[in-house]
């Protein structure tokens, strides 16, 4: 079966600006997809010209295997959007809202009251299906917006940062309601965040672009492992500058700072705590604890966009 | 394009055109245009048995009133979804480009409908309940339709100013601009050229009556392909800013 998404050489210029810049990229069906990168890094405007919201300035992409721009009409019947805004009329309560919805995606009127029921259940939004959604929380527009968005039984739905303005009760809240819904319906995401407990929480697979290219490319733990350096935090008082000169003798040291509890030890190789300990130790700090830091994706993440800086 | 037209009337209904005065504010309007004013003039002594006008003119106000309502309505049309963050969501649905221009016209042409029909059929019956003399149904019936009909022509081109404004203000400004530039216009060409004007008048008021009639069927003519243009135009916009 071919991807959801295949963009190859993609390049949007606005004037001077490019904010994409020759990104290929693939994304498998059934799959949830991260699409990571600081502010300006082009991610809207990918998304945008994905669904045929901006033009492209040169490059080739097909949406669940229809032509973009060409066949953008055909592929919107499978394809649903939640940008930062959840895009629902406030004026309508939350249960007329779906259901308006429900309308421009040719549903029944009766199929789309009955999913509409069913979605606002999950996201527990029942007791205010009929509040005005200008009366609604923050939180609960954003439900709001993401039962809009799998309304339709769609294929593919894109989310621009489902979890931006949320708290973060709020946030893991809404982040187990996806995950749970996007199980349930099997459907591929193509989802933008800056909260990157969510990508390792949510995604199977991610890219990361920077001013518009592509800089990494694969699953959270693939890139955590391939990105992120070991480091140690050492515990400890009576810190002297030569003892900090003694522990960046050590073999694989790559950096030593201090902070509000001891040292950070950041190493290019596997540490060696016990070789930490004794340099220490002959420097005579009271050394109480080393912990090792496994790093994580959070690190990986920020030590990919800082190289390509 | 039913669903769009649904949509906006239910938005509308639910919180106003303006969205100042809540759900109600239709009925502010009816209520406003067809009891207020008539009593308001007639307790002026502007209209009523010791006015001495021979007919009514609340009825007339009560039509061409809500043109504005119009207006505003269309002027919500594409920018005030811009300004609400969801413009975007209803141009990635599946609805065609001209379902949606025209589905938002016809739903801005029913909303000022609804209202001029009631304001003129209120005031009408106010207006007799205070002493006025009334006035023709026919007369009426053909006021609220040419008011329909301007409302439309001028809705048509809101929609298309719409798209382009960011806010729903400045779509409003944009068209009191271009209309005031209009008004402006022909009033100094009517005026340096009135002496051509009643030479061409002539053979006009010469028609006759059937003459008179067949005139004014091709300028409803005229004004309803001015419509269908100005919505072509819209559509075609749209495509554009869809990429379809």
């Amino acid at each position: 079966m071919d991807d959801a998404i295949e963009i190859d050489d993609l390049v949007c210029r606005f004037g001077e600006t490019t904010a994409v810049d020759g990104l290929s990229l693939r994304v498998p069906r059934g799959t949830v997809f991260g699409f990571l990168g600081p502010n300006g890094a082009g991610k809207t405007t990918t998304i945008k010209t994905l669904v045929g919201l901006s033009r492209a300035t040169s490059g080739r992409m097909r949406v669940l295997g229809y032509d973009v721009p060409g066949q953008t009409r055909a592929m919107r019947r499978e394809v649903t959007l939640l940008l930062e805004s959840p895009g629902v009329y406030d004026k309508l309560d939350a249960l007329t809202n779906l259901e308006v919805f429900g309308e421009f995606y040719g549903m029944t009127p009766h199929d789309a009251t009955a999913r509409a029921k069913a979605l606002l259940e999950k996201l527990g939004l029942a007791s205010m299906m009929k509040r005005r959604v200008g009366k609604l929380s923050t939180g609960e527009r954003r439900k709001l917006g993401i039962a809009r968005t799998l309304l339709s039984k769609p294929k593919l739905v894109f989310l621009d940062e489902p979890t931006a303005g949320l708290d973060a009760e709020a946030a893991a809240a809404l982040r187990d309601d996806i995950a749970q819904l996007v199980r349930e319906d099997g459907l591929t995401v193509f989802l933008t965040t800056h909260h990157l407990e969510e990508v390792e929480r949510l995604c199977d697979s991610v890219a990361v672009i920077r001013a518009g290219k592509l800089i990494a490319q694969g699953s959270p733990r693939e890139l955590a492992a391939r990105s992120s350096r070991p480091e140690v935090t050492v515990v400890a008082t009576n810190v002297s500058d030569a003892a900090i000169e003694a522990v960046r003798a050590l073999p694989g040291v790559a950096s030593v700072a201090r902070n509000d509890r001891g040292l950070i030890v950041a190493f290019s190789e596997e540490p060696n705590s016990a070789a930490l300990n004794r340099a220490l130790i002959g420097a005579d700090a009271d050394v109480s604890e080393i912990v090792r830091d496994h790093g994580g994706f959070e690190r990986a993440f920020l030590d990919l966009v800082r190289e390509t800086t | 394009m039913i669903a769009i037209i649904r949509k906006d009337m239910r938005e509308w209904f639910a919180g106003g055109a303006t969205g100042r005065y809540g759900q109600y504010e239709f009925l502010i309007y009816i209520a406003l245009f067809g009891i207020v004013f008539p009593i308001f003039f007639s307790l002026l002594g502007t209209e009523g048995p010791k006015s001495g006008a021979s007919v009514s003119f609340s009825p007339f106000i009560g039509a061409f009133v809500p043109i504005l309502l119009a207006i505003y309505t269309m002027a919500d049309a594409f920018a005030g979804e811009k300004e609400r963050g969801t413009l975007e969501t209803l141009l990635v649905t599946p609805l065609s480009s001209s379902d949606i221009v025209v589905g938002k016209w016809l739903a801005g042409i029913s909303y000022a409908a609804v209202i001029m029909v009631s304001t003129t059929v209120l005031s009408s019956i106010v207006s007799r309940v205070m002493g006025a003399r009334s006035v023709d149904p026919r007369i009426l019936a053909a006021t609220v339709a040419i008011a329909l009909l301007l409302a439309g022509l001028l809705g048509a081109i809101e929609i298309i100013i719409s798209m382009r404004a960011p806010t729903v203000k400045s779509a409003v400004f944009a068209l009191n601009l271009t209309f005031i530039i209009i008004v402006v216009g022909l009033s100094q060409l009517l005026l340096r050229t009135a002496k051509t004007i009643a030479v061409f008048l002539a053979p006009v008021l010469a028609l006759g009556s059937t003459g008179l009639v067949a005139l004014g069927a091709g300028v409803i003519l005229l004004v309803l392909v001015s419509i269908a243009l100005l919505l072509w135009i819209a559509t075609q916009q749209l495509r554009g800013m869809r990429l379809e």
